[in-house]
């Protein structure tokens, strides 16, 4: 089954400025039935067995932005995501701002539903360098 | 201090190259929030350019279009295009199955005793593969160039997004007003079926606009502007005599 890649679009600058990701992050996906492609509020459809890949950009390329941590807000669900989450790309955020992707496969098992999930970005280091947005989902549907 | 404008032209190749239009299969994203960019995340968005923030003739805005693939290679990962073919099959994609209808009822077994629709569902079914790379950009024209309002180049760049060439546009900042462009986009594909790859590419258009401004003017600029109310009225005394001896 084809991986589903989920983007997510920073202007770092303008989150930094106002200490949120509010207005500031924009999100889409390659799944023809994901709802809100472009906002915040992007809702990914996807299947269980899928492959589900985060990726993070920055609007001005000069600017670091890397994804800390995708945490699901269900518990059984954190669980399952967190024993099947793998991490690529280089460990020490804020250094090198290269590539970085999160990538998670959907239990086979889970409940079809709606879960929610905390996207934490990491920009740069210091104080108040790291923010979460937890408008995203993904839609577990029937195979 | 000039603005340095980041375009990002999120594109989601699979779906524009199968439904021939970046309608709908295409994200603009900008970071003018601040100077009143708007419809951000659609196919259709405006850049604002606050034309007060320009100075001199040295420091005009400069927007910069990164074209990036949604399913795409990383952007860390050089040479996309000219990828050897074992490497273009590992980061090769399946097609994506819930694209076509399901004609499989959920209990039919093929002749091996595999149920169909699972084998439709995991891309068993299709031998071939089709490697996406990152969308190119050809050429940036229409309205904003013909009229002289924004002066599009090709440069070349060290770092890895976009093959370490991008397109770049200064502003000039004197038209004010909303002007439209358009964005030719190269899609490239190939198709690996067993041993026989086939390549292809298509080239498919969008139009984005620009809103250059001189609403928000900063209170400098209006300080320096502002006539004196003395100097107004005199202006009027002024106005006034003339008017009076044209009548006489």
């Amino acid at each position: 089954m084809q991986a589903i890649n989920i983007v997510a679009v920073v202007d770092v600058i303008g989150a930094l400025s106002q200490r949120s990701l509010e207005n500031c992050m924009f999100m889409a996906d390659n799944g023809c039935q994901s709802v809100g492609q472009g906002t915040a509020e992007l809702k990914t459809v996807c299947r269980p067995g899928q492959c589900v890949a985060w990726k993070v950009y920055p609007v001005d390329v000069q600017t670091p932005v890397l994804i800390k941590a995708i945490t699901f807000l269900d518990g059984e669900a954190e669980a399952r995501a967190a024993a099947g989450q793998t991490r690529y790309g280089p460990g020490t955020a804020g250094s090198e701002p290269e590539w970085t992707a999160w990538n998670g496969t959907v239990p086979c098992d889970i409940k079809p539903g709606l879960y929610r999930y905390r996207l934490e970005l990491q920009m740069c280091k210091g104080a108040n360098s790291v923010m979460s947005a937890e408008t995203a989902a993904i839609e577990i549907v029937a195979p | 201090m000039s603005q340095q404008m980041g375009i990002i032209v999120l594109v989601d190749n699979a779906a524009a190259i199968e439904t021939g239009s970046l309608q709908g299969n295409l994200h603009l994203f900008d970071n003018g929030r601040w100077s009143g960019s708007r419809e951000l995340g659609t196919d259709h968005m405006v850049t604002a350019i606050d034309a007060t923030q320009s100075w001199t003739q040295n420091d005009v805005p400069v927007l910069n279009w990164i074209p990036v693939g949604i399913g795409g290679p990383p952007p860390a990962l050089p040479q996309q295009q000219f990828l050897n073919p074992f490497d273009r099959r590992m980061i090769a994609d399946v097609p994506q199955p819930v694209r076509r209808p399901l004609y499989a009822h959920p209990r039919i077994l093929d002749a091996f005793g595999r149920d169909m629709r699972l084998a439709a569902l995991s891309g068993a079914a299709d031998a071939a593969s089709t490697f996406y790379p990152d969308p190119v950009i050809c050429n940036i024209a229409g309205e904003a160039v013909e009229k002289g309002v924004i002066f599009p180049a090709q440069y070349g760049s060290p770092d890895f997004f976009s093959e370490g060439l991008y397109w770049s546009a200064t502003v000039d900042v004197r038209h004010i007003g909303l002007f439209a462009y358009t964005m030719t986009i190269k899609l490239y594909h190939s198709r690996t079926n067993l041993t026989v790859a086939e390549e292809d590419a298509v080239v498919l258009c969008q139009d984005a606009y620009i809103d250059i401004t001189n609403a928000s003017l900063g209170e400098t600029a209006r300080v320096l502007t502002k006539v004196p109310e003395g100097l107004a009225a005199l202006g009027a005394a002024a106005a006034a005599a003339r008017d009076d001896a044209k009548g006489e």
